[in-house]
């Protein structure tokens, strides 16, 4: 079987998780392989007493402009962030959860990917990348954790 | 990947084996420096009354352990990675196996950590030795993880 044959890359939207996904570049053996760029937006719940239903934000009328916006920049730096000689299939996902990394655990699981790929920032204690260690806890496929240098 | 320093755990269990032979498939750099490595869990036992603590294993058998921990080492590399000729083998002896491995990372200043996981979830969780979770937590290196 071969290695990395469907591979998940969690990406923030800043610039610096961007510059945190550059090795990938050298990643040969990601060449042809299928590779998920997926974003989880993480989405807010509020409840009102004068309605028996909860505010979620963004709106369902926002959600269209902004995961086409999300799509357009996961397909821009995506394509700046592969391997050399790539010839595999990309795709690219933005996912809307208020918990952004159990939606992100699912749709690995969804895909039978066999390698996720997650930049990780140096955070320690109370604000620690919970992410990591959420993803690497609740999947079964090999990761790889890329830390700020 | 353009690794320039690799640090290996090598639990030398049948089950993470099968998934450090995933090791094969990535292409580290030829010229990396590898350290395979392998953390010897020290037993500490107090002795009732005595002010005095007995360490397993004992200090005179571990020269013993330790030769034919590092010759099984050099036989997983021989397996894994044969073209690789910049290796150091190290078995560590101590009470906290993944905070030992962690430090060696952190002072070999390695920029990639392997690590085989067992992959035990849920229940499992419980006996799990975590040692993965660990490494994504304190490693300040990339970390790859086969399963």
């Amino acid at each position: 079987m071969k290695f990395a044959n469907k591979v998940v890359v969690a990406v923030g939207l800043s610039s610096e998780m961007f510059e945190m996904l550059q090795p990938l570049r050298d990643m040969d053996f990601l060449a042809k392989s299928e590779i998920h760029f997926v974003h989880a937006f993480s989405t807010m719940n509020y409840t009102s007493v004068l309605s028996d239903f909860p505010l979620i934000y963004p709106v369902q009328a926002d959600r269209k402009a902004i995961e086409e916006s999300v799509l357009a920049l996961l397909s821009k730096c995506s394509h700046d962030i592969l391997p050399k000689e790539f010839s595999g299939k990309i795709f690219h996902k933005c996912l809307f959860s208020d918990t952004p990394k159990e939606a992100f655990s699912d749709y690995v699981k969804e895909n039978n990917a066999d390698l996720v790929i997650v930049p990780t920032r140096q955070k320690r204690g109370l604000f620690e990348s919970s992410f990591a260690q959420y993803v690497n806890k609740h999947t079964e496929a090999t990761m790889i954790f890329l830390k700020q240098s | 990947m353009r690794s320039k320093i690799v640090v290996v755990a090598v639990s030398l269990e049948k089950e993470t084996h099968r998934a450090l032979l995933q090791l094969k498939n990535i292409d580290l750099s030829p010229d990396a420096e590898i350290h395979m490595v392998h953390v010897v869990p020290v037993i500490w036992y107090g002795r009732g009354l005595q002010l005095s603590v007995l360490t397993y294993p004992l200090e005179e058998e571990r020269p013993r352990i330790e030769q034919a921990i590092l010759a099984k080492l050099n036989s997983v590399k021989e397996e894994l990675l044969p073209l690789h000729t910049n290796v150091t083998y190290r078995c560590l002896f101590d009470a906290n196996e993944k905070a030992a491995f962690a430090d060696y990372a952190l002072k070999s200043q390695a920029d990639l950590v392997v690590v085989a996981s067992r992959n035990k979830h849920g229940v499992a969780t419980v006996f799990d030795s975590s040692f993965a979770q660990y490494q994504v937590k304190h490693s300040t290196a990339n970390i790859l993880i086969l399963r």
